[in-house]
Protein backbone atom coordinates (compact mmCIF):
# COMPACT_ATOMS: atom_id res chain seq x y z
CA UNK A 1 0.00 0.00 0.00
CA UNK A 2 1.40 3.40 -0.58
CA UNK A 3 1.31 6.56 1.41
CA UNK A 4 -1.92 8.35 0.07
CA UNK A 5 -4.14 4.89 0.75
CA UNK A 6 -2.34 4.58 4.47
CA UNK A 7 -3.55 8.10 5.02
CA UNK A 8 -6.88 8.11 3.76
CA UNK A 9 -7.51 4.35 5.92
CA UNK A 10 -5.92 5.56 9.23
CA UNK A 11 -8.17 8.93 8.89
CA UNK A 12 -11.31 6.99 8.12
CA UNK A 13 -10.93 4.13 11.07
CA UNK A 14 -9.94 7.07 13.73
CA UNK A 15 -13.42 8.82 12.23
CA UNK A 16 -15.61 5.61 11.94
CA UNK A 17 -14.42 4.23 15.09
CA UNK A 18 -15.49 7.65 16.70
CA UNK A 19 -18.65 7.61 15.25
CA UNK A 20 -19.38 4.33 16.04
CA UNK A 21 -18.38 4.05 19.67
CA UNK A 22 -20.34 7.43 20.22
CA UNK A 23 -23.67 6.18 18.46
CA UNK A 24 -23.19 2.63 20.68
CA UNK A 25 -23.14 5.07 23.46
CA UNK A 26 -19.29 4.88 24.70
CA UNK A 27 -19.81 6.90 28.12
CA UNK A 28 -16.73 8.78 28.19
CA UNK A 29 -16.36 9.68 24.50
CA UNK A 30 -20.23 10.65 24.25
CA UNK A 31 -19.94 12.75 27.24
CA UNK A 32 -16.71 14.35 25.96
CA UNK A 33 -18.64 15.14 22.48
CA UNK A 34 -21.88 16.70 24.66
CA UNK A 35 -19.69 19.13 26.64
CA UNK A 36 -17.34 20.30 24.23
CA UNK A 37 -20.35 19.45 20.90
CA UNK A 38 -18.28 22.42 18.37
CA UNK A 39 -14.53 20.83 18.92
CA UNK A 40 -16.31 17.15 18.43
CA UNK A 41 -17.88 18.84 14.77
CA UNK A 42 -14.81 20.66 14.23
CA UNK A 43 -12.77 17.00 14.27
CA UNK A 44 -15.40 15.14 12.32
CA UNK A 45 -15.47 18.45 9.88
CA UNK A 46 -11.67 17.96 9.54
CA UNK A 47 -11.50 13.98 9.01
CA UNK A 48 -14.29 13.87 6.88
CA UNK A 49 -12.98 16.52 4.51
CA UNK A 50 -9.75 15.08 4.36
CA UNK A 51 -11.27 11.59 3.55
CA UNK A 52 -12.24 13.50 0.08
CA UNK A 53 -9.59 15.92 0.07
CA UNK A 54 -6.94 13.18 -0.16
CA UNK A 55 -6.85 12.02 -3.55
CA UNK A 56 -6.74 15.36 -4.32
CA UNK A 57 -4.09 16.80 -2.28
CA UNK A 58 -1.65 13.53 -2.84
CA UNK A 59 -2.64 14.21 -6.83
CA UNK A 60 -1.88 17.89 -7.08
CA UNK A 61 1.52 17.59 -4.32
CA UNK A 62 2.37 14.30 -6.92
CA UNK A 63 1.85 16.53 -10.61
CA UNK A 64 3.43 19.92 -8.86
CA UNK A 65 6.67 17.52 -7.92
CA UNK A 66 6.85 15.92 -11.25
CA UNK A 67 6.45 18.91 -13.25
CA UNK A 68 9.15 20.38 -11.25
CA UNK A 69 11.05 17.09 -12.26
CA UNK A 70 10.21 18.13 -15.99
CA UNK A 71 11.35 21.25 -15.24
CA UNK A 72 14.84 20.74 -13.83
CA UNK A 73 15.38 17.99 -16.89
CA UNK A 74 15.22 14.77 -14.75
CA UNK A 75 14.10 11.44 -15.90
CA UNK A 76 10.66 10.26 -15.35
CA UNK A 77 8.83 6.86 -16.01
CA UNK A 78 6.09 7.62 -18.52
CA UNK A 79 4.42 4.66 -17.74
CA UNK A 80 3.70 5.87 -14.01
CA UNK A 81 2.20 9.19 -15.01
CA UNK A 82 -0.25 7.54 -17.53
CA UNK A 83 -1.19 5.17 -15.29
CA UNK A 84 -2.18 8.29 -13.05
CA UNK A 85 -3.60 10.02 -15.62
CA UNK A 86 -6.29 7.15 -15.95
CA UNK A 87 -4.65 6.82 -19.83
CA UNK A 88 -4.33 3.18 -21.33
CA UNK A 89 -0.36 2.21 -21.94
CA UNK A 90 -0.76 1.87 -25.72
CA UNK A 91 -1.00 5.39 -26.27
CA UNK A 92 2.22 6.41 -24.91
CA UNK A 93 4.53 6.28 -27.86
CA UNK A 94 2.08 9.42 -29.35
CA UNK A 95 2.41 11.61 -26.39
CA UNK A 96 4.78 13.44 -24.66
CA UNK A 97 5.23 14.05 -20.82
CA UNK A 98 3.79 17.07 -20.59
CA UNK A 99 0.86 16.32 -22.47
CA UNK A 100 0.18 13.31 -19.85
CA UNK A 101 0.75 15.37 -16.84
CA UNK A 102 -2.04 17.72 -18.99
CA UNK A 103 -4.30 14.48 -18.69
CA UNK A 104 -2.87 13.78 -14.96
CA UNK A 105 -4.51 17.61 -14.32
CA UNK A 106 -7.71 16.79 -16.32
CA UNK A 107 -8.19 13.86 -14.57
CA UNK A 108 -8.45 15.33 -11.20
CA UNK A 109 -10.69 18.05 -12.43
CA UNK A 110 -14.11 16.71 -11.38
CA UNK A 111 -13.14 15.15 -8.01
CA UNK A 112 -11.88 18.90 -7.30
CA UNK A 113 -15.37 20.40 -8.35
CA UNK A 114 -17.10 18.09 -6.03
CA UNK A 115 -14.77 18.58 -3.01
CA UNK A 116 -15.31 22.64 -3.60
CA UNK A 117 -18.78 22.19 -3.82
CA UNK A 118 -18.91 20.57 -0.94
CA UNK A 119 -17.16 22.76 1.01
CA UNK A 120 -19.25 25.32 0.03
CA UNK A 121 -22.56 23.54 0.76
CA UNK A 122 -20.77 23.30 4.63
CA UNK A 123 -19.75 27.41 4.22
CA UNK A 124 -22.76 28.68 2.80
CA UNK A 125 -25.12 26.61 5.92
CA UNK A 126 -22.31 28.21 8.58
CA UNK A 127 -22.76 31.75 6.98
CA UNK A 128 -26.51 31.34 7.47
CA UNK A 129 -25.98 30.78 11.46
CA UNK A 130 -23.40 33.49 11.29
CA UNK A 131 -25.47 36.28 9.78
CA UNK A 132 -28.80 35.20 11.50
CA UNK A 133 -30.67 34.35 8.92
CA UNK A 134 -31.24 30.85 10.43
CA UNK A 135 -31.17 31.83 14.52
CA UNK A 136 -30.10 28.85 16.45
CA UNK A 137 -27.96 29.82 20.12
CA UNK A 138 -26.91 25.62 19.82
CA UNK A 139 -26.06 25.22 16.01
CA UNK A 140 -24.65 27.96 15.40
CA UNK A 141 -21.18 26.98 17.17
CA UNK A 142 -21.63 23.68 15.95
CA UNK A 143 -22.06 24.27 11.92
CA UNK A 144 -18.71 27.07 12.63
CA UNK A 145 -16.80 24.52 14.13
CA UNK A 146 -17.53 22.03 11.32
CA UNK A 147 -16.74 24.85 8.82
CA UNK A 148 -13.66 25.61 10.29
CA UNK A 149 -12.25 21.57 10.64
CA UNK A 150 -13.19 21.34 6.63
CA UNK A 151 -11.25 24.73 6.22
CA UNK A 152 -7.95 22.80 7.10
CA UNK A 153 -7.76 20.41 4.34
CA UNK A 154 -9.49 23.10 2.03
CA UNK A 155 -6.58 25.14 2.37
CA UNK A 156 -4.35 22.54 1.78
CA UNK A 157 -5.82 21.29 -1.64
CA UNK A 158 -6.48 25.34 -3.06
CA UNK A 159 -2.23 25.51 -2.07
CA UNK A 160 -1.72 22.76 -3.63
CA UNK A 161 -3.50 23.11 -6.45
CA UNK A 162 -2.09 26.56 -7.43
CA UNK A 163 1.48 25.28 -7.06
CA UNK A 164 0.33 22.25 -9.47
CA UNK A 165 -1.27 24.57 -11.91
CA UNK A 166 2.02 27.04 -11.30
CA UNK A 167 4.67 24.20 -12.39
CA UNK A 168 2.42 22.79 -15.27
CA UNK A 169 2.15 26.29 -16.45
CA UNK A 170 6.05 26.50 -16.59
CA UNK A 171 6.89 23.30 -18.34
CA UNK A 172 3.81 24.05 -20.98
CA UNK A 173 6.31 26.93 -21.56
CA UNK A 174 9.54 24.85 -21.91
CA UNK A 175 7.83 22.11 -23.99
CA UNK A 176 6.65 25.31 -26.64
CA UNK A 177 10.23 26.25 -26.39
CA UNK A 178 11.72 23.25 -26.81
CA UNK A 179 9.70 22.60 -30.35
CA UNK B 1 -0.05 33.20 -10.54
CA UNK B 2 2.71 32.46 -12.29
CA UNK B 3 5.33 32.33 -9.95
CA UNK B 4 5.83 30.16 -7.00
CA UNK B 5 6.07 32.53 -4.89
CA UNK B 6 3.06 34.30 -5.12
CA UNK B 7 1.85 30.84 -4.24
CA UNK B 8 3.37 30.60 -1.07
CA UNK B 9 2.67 34.15 0.05
CA UNK B 10 -0.78 33.67 -0.63
CA UNK B 11 -1.33 30.27 1.00
CA UNK B 12 0.76 31.64 3.82
CA UNK B 13 -1.70 34.53 4.05
CA UNK B 14 -4.79 32.57 3.82
CA UNK B 15 -3.44 30.32 6.31
CA UNK B 16 -2.59 32.45 9.01
CA UNK B 17 -5.74 34.44 8.81
CA UNK B 18 -7.55 31.03 9.28
CA UNK B 19 -5.23 29.51 12.27
CA UNK B 20 -6.31 33.08 13.60
CA UNK B 21 -10.29 32.65 13.32
CA UNK B 22 -9.88 28.72 14.52
CA UNK B 23 -8.16 30.31 17.78
CA UNK B 24 -10.43 33.19 18.22
CA UNK B 25 -13.71 30.60 17.85
CA UNK B 26 -12.60 28.39 20.39
CA UNK B 27 -11.11 30.82 23.01
CA UNK B 28 -14.48 32.81 22.23
CA UNK B 29 -16.43 30.02 22.77
CA UNK B 30 -14.65 28.36 26.09
CA UNK B 31 -15.23 32.04 27.67
CA UNK B 32 -19.10 32.04 26.60
CA UNK B 33 -19.13 28.71 28.40
CA UNK B 34 -17.11 30.20 31.13
CA UNK B 35 -19.71 32.98 31.62
CA UNK B 36 -22.84 31.73 30.65
CA UNK B 37 -21.96 29.59 34.21
CA UNK B 38 -22.01 32.51 36.70
CA UNK B 39 -24.65 33.71 38.72
CA UNK B 40 -24.77 37.70 38.83
CA UNK B 41 -26.85 40.00 41.75
CA UNK B 42 -29.65 41.57 40.09
CA UNK B 43 -29.17 45.40 39.71
CA UNK B 44 -32.36 47.50 40.31
CA UNK B 45 -31.56 50.03 37.51
CA UNK B 46 -34.98 52.10 38.13
CA UNK B 47 -37.98 52.01 40.02
CA UNK B 48 -41.39 53.80 38.99
CA UNK B 49 -44.86 54.34 41.03
CA UNK B 50 -47.70 53.86 39.15
CA UNK B 51 -51.08 56.00 40.87
CA UNK B 52 -53.70 53.91 39.39
CA UNK B 53 -52.66 50.62 40.28
CA UNK B 54 -51.15 51.63 43.41
CA UNK B 55 -47.92 49.53 42.68
CA UNK B 56 -44.34 50.47 41.85
CA UNK B 57 -42.88 48.46 39.05
CA UNK B 58 -38.77 47.86 39.91
CA UNK B 59 -36.61 47.34 36.21
CA UNK B 60 -34.45 44.75 37.34
CA UNK B 61 -31.40 43.75 35.32
CA UNK B 62 -29.95 40.23 35.33
CA UNK B 63 -26.60 40.78 34.56
CA UNK B 64 -24.88 37.19 34.58
CA UNK B 65 -25.21 33.93 32.39
CA UNK B 66 -27.82 32.17 34.71
CA UNK B 67 -31.20 32.75 35.84
CA UNK B 68 -32.16 33.80 38.90
CA UNK B 69 -35.90 33.65 40.34
CA UNK B 70 -37.23 36.21 42.94
CA UNK B 71 -39.45 33.88 45.40
CA UNK B 72 -40.03 36.35 47.91
CA UNK B 73 -40.83 40.74 48.18
CA UNK B 74 -40.80 42.48 51.18
CA UNK B 75 -41.12 45.91 52.06
CA UNK B 76 -41.08 48.95 54.29
CA UNK B 77 -43.73 52.06 54.11
CA UNK B 78 -42.16 55.07 55.63
CA UNK B 79 -44.38 58.45 54.87
CA UNK B 80 -43.23 61.68 54.08
CA UNK B 81 -43.99 65.20 55.47
CA UNK B 82 -47.14 65.73 53.02
CA UNK B 83 -48.68 61.76 53.94
CA UNK B 84 -51.37 61.37 56.49
CA UNK B 85 -50.85 57.67 56.13
CA UNK B 86 -49.07 55.67 58.74
CA UNK B 87 -46.13 53.54 58.56
CA UNK B 88 -46.02 49.96 57.59
CA UNK B 89 -44.42 46.90 57.26
CA UNK B 90 -45.40 44.25 54.76
CA UNK B 91 -43.01 41.20 54.53
CA UNK B 92 -42.69 37.62 52.92
CA UNK B 93 -44.59 38.33 49.85
CA UNK B 94 -44.58 35.11 48.08
CA UNK B 95 -43.91 35.54 44.22
CA UNK B 96 -42.45 33.73 41.19
CA UNK B 97 -40.22 35.63 39.06
CA UNK B 98 -37.84 34.70 36.64
CA UNK B 99 -35.27 36.97 35.72
CA UNK B 100 -33.25 35.84 32.74
CA UNK B 101 -29.97 36.35 31.98
CA UNK B 102 -28.52 39.36 30.15
CA UNK B 103 -31.98 41.76 30.15
CA UNK B 104 -33.70 44.13 32.08
CA UNK B 105 -36.89 42.41 33.78
CA UNK B 106 -39.86 44.60 35.28
CA UNK B 107 -41.71 43.56 38.41
CA UNK B 108 -43.89 44.85 39.92
CA UNK B 109 -44.86 45.65 44.07
CA UNK B 110 -48.29 45.82 44.74
CA UNK B 111 -48.39 48.17 47.74
CA UNK B 112 -50.68 47.27 50.68
CA UNK B 113 -54.34 47.34 49.53
CA UNK B 114 -56.88 50.21 50.97
CA UNK B 115 -53.73 53.03 51.68
CA UNK B 116 -53.85 56.55 50.50
CA UNK B 117 -51.95 56.64 47.24
CA UNK B 118 -48.02 57.40 47.51
CA UNK B 119 -47.23 61.58 47.94
CA UNK B 120 -43.92 63.29 47.29
CA UNK B 121 -41.64 62.39 50.11
CA UNK B 122 -42.96 59.29 50.78
CA UNK B 123 -40.45 56.23 50.68
CA UNK B 124 -40.69 52.22 49.89
CA UNK B 125 -37.48 50.43 51.31
CA UNK B 126 -38.40 47.33 49.15
CA UNK B 127 -36.39 43.68 49.70
CA UNK B 128 -36.38 41.11 46.88
CA UNK B 129 -34.73 37.80 47.70
CA UNK B 130 -34.05 35.55 44.84
CA UNK B 131 -32.21 32.05 44.36
CA UNK B 132 -30.16 31.03 42.03
CA UNK B 133 -29.76 27.40 39.87
CA UNK B 134 -25.88 26.61 41.71
CA UNK B 135 -27.24 26.36 45.32
CA UNK B 136 -30.20 26.51 47.30
CA UNK B 137 -29.75 29.57 49.58
CA UNK B 138 -31.57 32.76 49.57
CA UNK B 139 -30.08 36.35 48.28
CA UNK B 140 -31.44 39.45 49.11
CA UNK B 141 -31.38 42.93 47.04
CA UNK B 142 -32.79 45.80 49.39
CA UNK B 143 -33.82 49.01 47.14
CA UNK B 144 -34.64 52.37 48.60
CA UNK B 145 -37.57 54.63 46.76
CA UNK B 146 -38.23 58.17 47.35
CA UNK B 147 -41.58 59.34 45.71
CA UNK B 148 -39.93 62.53 43.10
CA UNK B 149 -36.51 61.68 44.14
CA UNK B 150 -33.70 60.41 41.85
CA UNK B 151 -31.96 58.11 43.49
CA UNK B 152 -31.40 55.26 40.52
CA UNK B 153 -28.42 55.42 38.35
CA UNK B 154 -30.48 54.71 34.64
CA UNK B 155 -27.60 52.09 33.75
CA UNK B 156 -27.39 49.29 31.54
CA UNK B 157 -26.15 49.29 28.32
CA UNK B 158 -28.23 47.75 25.48
CA UNK B 159 -30.32 45.71 27.62
CA UNK B 160 -33.59 44.59 26.43
CA UNK B 161 -36.86 45.23 28.39
CA UNK B 162 -39.36 42.52 29.19
CA UNK B 163 -42.78 43.43 30.68
CA UNK B 164 -43.23 40.53 33.34
CA UNK B 165 -45.65 41.10 36.54
CA UNK B 166 -45.42 38.82 38.83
Amino acid sequence: MNKERILWWFVFVVLAGMLILSFLGFFSLATIIAVNPEAAAFFIGFAGFWLFANRLIFGYGLLANTAKAFLDGRELNKEKIAQKANQPIEKLEEMGIVSLLVMWKNHLEPFKYAYYLGFFLVFTISLLFELNIIASITFAPIAKGLMFGSTIPTVIVWGLELTANCYLTESLNKNAEDR
Amino acid sequence: MKKPGLVVLSVTIVAILLGWSIGAFFTERTVAKMVASIPASPIIVGAKYDRDKHAITYSILNPGGTELTVVQESFVFTPGKNSREKGYIVSNLPVHVTLPPRVITAVELKLKAGTEKLQIGDAVLATFTYLHPLSPDLYTVVHPFKLGVKTTVKASKGGREVKKNE
